[in-house]
């Protein structure tokens, strides 16, 4: 008997990372990950190019509230969903997971792989759309097309880590609540998020949604939006960080110390 | 039947890495909730085939996720290769195990599934395809391993599971039910490799509740029973003990208060209760004798009968046997003071342990 010796912990992430995405590729989400996508862009970019704007600060502005709509209020909750709701769920529901958890992987080193692997598919997907809604929306207007690309990779970066923010709460709620991940995780984001995006004054510095829309440079909207405090870009980018590595943390412990289900048949 | 090396040791005070081989329980419960899975099993398995054997909801499940590191104990300690299992990758990098659930990655080939696994214990993924292809084609998937294994047969799911859990060469082999749904084509490959193993030195411990499993692969049972390992030994000696351990003959027909009366003189018959108006149960030390008495009595007498069948002429009856025996042993002797589980042989529950008194019961 040769057993290998203790893979390190950069390869079994790496290991579990590729495996996870070999599930994706072969999956049904990243095909409804770019079915969704596609009609985003192709949205934005029809939307763009129907409009009558009277100048070009008109266009940018239609491009950004695109970008917004699209980005910031749709698809940064849905793809992340997509992709980390169900990386220890399924595993649990589906009885795989006592493939990977007799392996010599430790478990935070196999919730580590399920989130890169989770945001090594949402975070290009969001930023690739967004640069192709760029360019599909100033393609016509060369000088615009290189004018606007800092804030359109401002957005990205937001819309970028506001994925990753979302993507560590679903995978959080994806091992804590296996039987209902999705729907757990869905309320979280919809009321905790969306919801909270939108209510006036401080409270709504709860919503990272909020948060990645001022580090995006979007102006404040909603119901007294005046009274709502700024976040400068620095605070926001710090802020998103920070909860992120909260949630992802709690996610680490939850995947180390839960038997999930092995306790029943 | 002797017990293999029943444990009451001391916990394994120093883990080695490089120990070898070895499945070591000490005083290991499992509780979910108030529901005890696992109930104070001591046991030492050195390398070679283990058969774990026991009904359905005995344990068994639970105690192979113990060893695995899937479950942690709520009582005592359970050691593979003197390291405790959960959380440990030392540990966990020399076992392999078999989950009992026909779940896989169904959207995977075999060779994708079988690699990815090998690149989990530590290969490089070039190493780990090799080994991977050659796990596949050693359980007779070679040339099958390219397709999904959603299109799998249950059988072919089955190897596939199987090569998964060898192919880092675990020193501890954990096989839950591995012969279930398997043809006897998978069956004969499953068999080889799993003796390929034990005889390269690894531990290889397989549940079942099918005996003839057992005897087709190794001689070492361990029975399980109720959370608890209610007997250790040969698979021989299962045998024995199930010809010998009373069996109950029931006969349903016109006149069986008579037809009881003229049976219970016949050799090995133990005693007789009558379960309906219309039933007689013998108990029988015999069953083949009483069978063939019955018979003739039936026909000397003219009885009328509708039906004659065994209802515990199985393992089952066995496990409780043995369990009920334990049980009223416990309290009498030392097994009992320090809360053990009473393992047949140490109960003293002897093959051919006096029987009870031959009298008509009502």
């Amino acid at each position: 008997m040769s057993a290998p010796p203790v893979p390190s912990a950069a390869h079994t992430v790496a290991a579990v990372t590729r495996l996870q995405l070999l599930r994706f590729a072969r999956g049904k989400k990243l095909r409804l990950a770019l079915v969704a996508l596609t009609l985003v862009v192709a949205g934005v970019v029809t939307a763009r190019h129907l409009g009558e704007h009277a100048d070009a600060a008109a266009v940018a502005e239609a491009v950004r509230s695109g970008l917004r709509l699209g980005f910031l209020g749709l698809l940064v909750y849905l793809l992340p969903f997509l992709f980390a709701s169900g990386v220890i769920a399924e595993e649990v529901e589906g009885r795989t997971l006592s493939f990977l958890v007799a392996r010599p992987v430790s478990r935070a080193a196999l919730a580590t792989g399920k989130y890169l692997a989770a945001i090594a598919l949402a975070v290009p997907l969001l930023v690739g759309g967004i640069l192709l809604v760029h360019l599909g929306c100033f393609v016509t207007t060369p000088e615009a097309l290189v004018a606007e690309l800092p804030e359109t990779l401002r957005i990205a970066g937001a819309v970028a880590l506001l994925a990753s923010c979302y993507a560590a709460i679903c995978m959080l709620w994806g091992a804590v609540a296996v039987e209902a991940a999705g729907i757990v995780a869905t309320l979280h984001l919809a009321i905790l998020e969306f919801g909270l995006s939108l209510v006036p004054g401080p409270i709504r510095l709860l919503s990272m949604n909020y948060v990645a829309s001022q580090l995006a440079g979007f102006e404040r909207t909603g119901m007294f939006a005046d009274i709502t405090p700024d976040v400068p870009p620095l605070a926001a980018g710090l802020t998103l960080g920070a909860v992120t590595l909260f949630f992802f943390g709690l996610g680490l412990v939850t995947v180390a110390t839960s038997e999930f289900r092995f306790s029943k048949a | 039947m002797s017990a293999a090396t029943p444990s009451h040791a001391q916990p394994a005070a120093a883990s080695r890495e490089d120990e070898a081989p070895s499945i070591r329980a000490v005083r290991l419960s499992k509780w979910y909730g108030r529901v005890t899975a696992l109930q104070d099993v001591s046991l030492h398995l050195a390398p070679g085939i283990w058969g774990l054997l026991g009904p359905n909801g005995s344990g068994k499940t639970t105690f192979l996720r113990l060893v695995a590191g899937q479950l942690r104990p709520s009582l005592g300690e359970v050691r593979v290769c003197g390291l405790a299992p959960f959380g440990d990758v030392r540990a966990l990098r020399r076992i392999g195990l078999c989950p009992e659930a026909d779940a896989m990655y169904d959207d995977l080939s075999a060779l994708e599934f079988v690699a990815s696994m090998a690149e989990l214990s530590g290969y490089s993924r070039g190493a780990a395809k090799e080994r991977a292809e050659a796990a596949l084609d050693a359980f007779g998937l070679k040339k099958e391993m390219e397709r999904k294994v959603g299109g799998y047969s249950r059988g072919m799911r089955q190897r596939a599971k199987l090569a998964q859990s060898v192919v880092h060469e675990p020193d501890v082999l954990l096989l839950d039910e591995p012969l279930t749904g398997t043809d006897p084509t998978s069956r004969a490959v499953i068999l080889e490799q799993l003796a390929k193993r034990a005889s390269a030195g690894a531990v290889v411990l397989f549940s079942t509740h099918v005996l003839h499993e057992v005897e087709a692969l190794t001689e070492q049972v361990l029975l399980i029973a109720r959370g608890q390992v209610v007997a250790q030994g040969h698979v021989h000696e299962i045998r024995d003990l199930l010809d010998e351990h009373p069996h109950h003959v029931r006969v349903v027909c016109d006149r069986p208060r008579e037809l009881a009366a003229v049976v219970l003189d016949e050799p090995g018959v133990l005693g007789v209760r009558f379960p309906a108006p219309d039933a007689v149960e013998f108990e029988t030390r015999d069953p083949d004798r009483t069978y063939a008495a019955i018979a003739k009595k039936a026909v000397e007498g003219r009885f009328r009968l509708q039906s004659l069948t065994s209802p515990d002429a199985t393992l089952e009856a066995l496990f409780h046997y043995l369990v009920e025996r334990s049980g009223r042993m416990a309290g009498t002797g030392s097994d009992a003071a320090v809360g053990s589980a009473a393992p047949y042989s140490a109960a003293g529950l002897a093959p051919g342990a006096s029987p009870a008194p031959k009298a008509p019961s009502r």
